[in-house]
């Protein structure tokens, strides 16, 4: 099972002002992301939480969030949550659809994903993966009644995609096998 | 001393010295005031000899552009007639009127991360409570926040860039104009489109500058440019008509439901009568109760 650490990101912490606009800002914003990122190789998903940012136009996200998630994609997860004003939610998306990013939006056990898209034949996958924690190819196969080797493909372009992460553990039956984690 | 009449195109090659008479009483919108002011200091900076004649200190027009700032960044060597105003009416009115914004002056090389949400803030205050309230003031401060980042990335010119703000309430509109004096948007835009976007190479300017508000363009390539696309967007939401001047044509783009800024019949293009340097961009919104 997935050493299931994670660590929260406030991003009001890493802003000069509850404000965040403009290349520049987004920039410097993101190296001070990266750096806590880096000084924590051990965490597979941090949680971005928005408290405390009043207002956002569309570069910054683009330039800092969105770039720090698509440097990590496959690799690492990013998600967001506590977004006040709802309306930034169109810059976030402009942003993460610039990046080619998908990125979800957390508000309890609901979720909002924004940004890029998955394609039409890789969503029903997905929507079985998101609704648990983890899940394994074995497992969506025998629900969804698909082929084991169909199935293993688009869980992998998932991934790759950066809708969701995976983790090499060992498997009931002996050997290993990926257990892929939706980014919650 | 030639006198112009407003259907010649004039080239700033030919005078060294220029007049700009202002009749009596004529109602200046604050986006011209921002042009003006913008083409002026232009002028002045490449060694013409501008006047502004007012006829009279205390026409309507005077007092306005006076009200808003105009003067307080007016360049130095321009001659105003009568005369400068002894005291700035911004300064000494600054924030008692509820519908009137002062000119901000936006230095390229100097970027102050507080104007955006000052300015948002100030046009809050400003307008009365309504349904849509906190979607305006997300568009505001993009619009913003995106048009002033330009100024500081794109503009390319030591000028100062500007913005304005006016509440219309018989209209129950709000202008929001942000000006520079660069090289303009199509001027920079167009040396990309090969390496960036060969599709759009051989658009025209009004083809082009809808994909730019509609799909997002930008000479640094693919992974840039959402700015202006997402002030589209957030001033889509209000019904808002977008004015963009550049140095040689004009834009007037009306939003069409469903759709956006995307109809190339909408952008009604204007060649401009004089070839005022740089990107001006004004969005008008349709607000309720303002």
């Amino acid at each position: 099972m997935m050493n299931e650490i994670r660590a929260t990101i406030k991003i009001k912490d890493f802003m000069d002002t509850p404000d965040g606009w403009g290349r520049e800002q987004g920039h410097a914003v993101f190296q001070k992301l990266l750096s806590f990122v880096e000084s924590n190789q051990n965490i597979s998903i941090f949680k971005i939480s928005m408290d405390g940012v009043k207002r956002i136009d569309a570069s910054f996200p683009r330039e800092s969030i969105m770039e720090l998630a698509k440097r990590y994609q496959s690799k690492k997860g990013f998600y967001l949550t506590d977004i006040v004003n709802i309306d930034i939610i169109d810059n976030l998306d402009a942003a993460a659809l610039k990046k080619e990013q998908p990125i979800y939006i957390w508000n309890g056990d609901e979720f909002q994903q924004i940004g890029a898209q998955p394609s039409t034949g890789l969503k029903d996958v997905l929507n079985y993966a998101v609704q648990r924690v983890s899940v394994t190819a074995t497992e969506i196969s025998e629900k969804l009644n698909i082929k084991m080797t169909n199935t293993s493909t688009k869980l992998k372009k998932l991934v790759s995609d950066g809708f969701l992460i995976r983790q090499e553990e060992s498997a009931a039956s002996g050997g290993k096998e990926y257990r892929y984690y939706r980014i919650k | 001393m030639q006198i112009l009449n407003k259907s010649e195109i004039v080239s700033n090659s030919e005078f060294s010295s220029i007049i700009f008479e202002f009749n009596n009483d004529c109602k200046i919108l604050v986006d011209t005031s921002l042009r003006i002011l913008s083409y002026v200091n232009q002028l002045s900076s490449t060694g013409k000899n501008v006047t502004l004649d007012f006829k009279e200190e205390e026409d309507h027009t005077f007092s306005y552009l006076n009200r808003i700032g105009f003067f307080d960044f007016l360049d130095n060597n321009i001659v105003v007639k009568p005369d400068r105003p002894a005291i700035s009416g911004a300064d000494l009115y600054r924030g008692e009127n509820q519908r009137v914004f002062e000119i901000t002056k936006i230095i390229p090389s100097l970027k102050r991360n507080e104007i955006p949400g000052n300015l948002t803030d100030k046009l809050l205050e400003n307008i009365d409570n309504f349904t849509g309230i906190k979607a305006f003031e997300i568009a505001t401060f993009t619009i913003l926040g995106e048009l002033i980042d330009n100024i500081h990335i794109h503009s390319e010119s030591q000028l100062d860039g500007y913005v304005a703000m006016q509440v219309y309430k018989k209209k129950g509109t709000v202008k929001v104009s942000v000006i520079d004096s660069g090289m303009g948007l199509l001027s920079t835009l167009r040396p990309a489109l090969e390496a960036n976007y060969p599709q759009y190479a051989n658009c025209s300017d009004p083809e082009l500058i809808i994909k730019v508000f509609s799909e997002g363009l930008s000479r640094n390539g693919i992974e840039k440019g959402n700015g202006l696309k997402s002030c589209a967007f957030h001033a889509l939401k209000f019904d808002a008509e977008l004015d963009l001047l550049l140095p040689k044509t004009q834009f007037h783009l009306t939003p069409i439901s469903n759709i956006g800024y995307n109809h190339a019949a909408k952008a009604i293009v204007e060649d401009s009568k004089v070839k005022i340097a740089g990107t001006q961009i004004t969005f008008v919104f349709k607000l309720d109760n303002t």
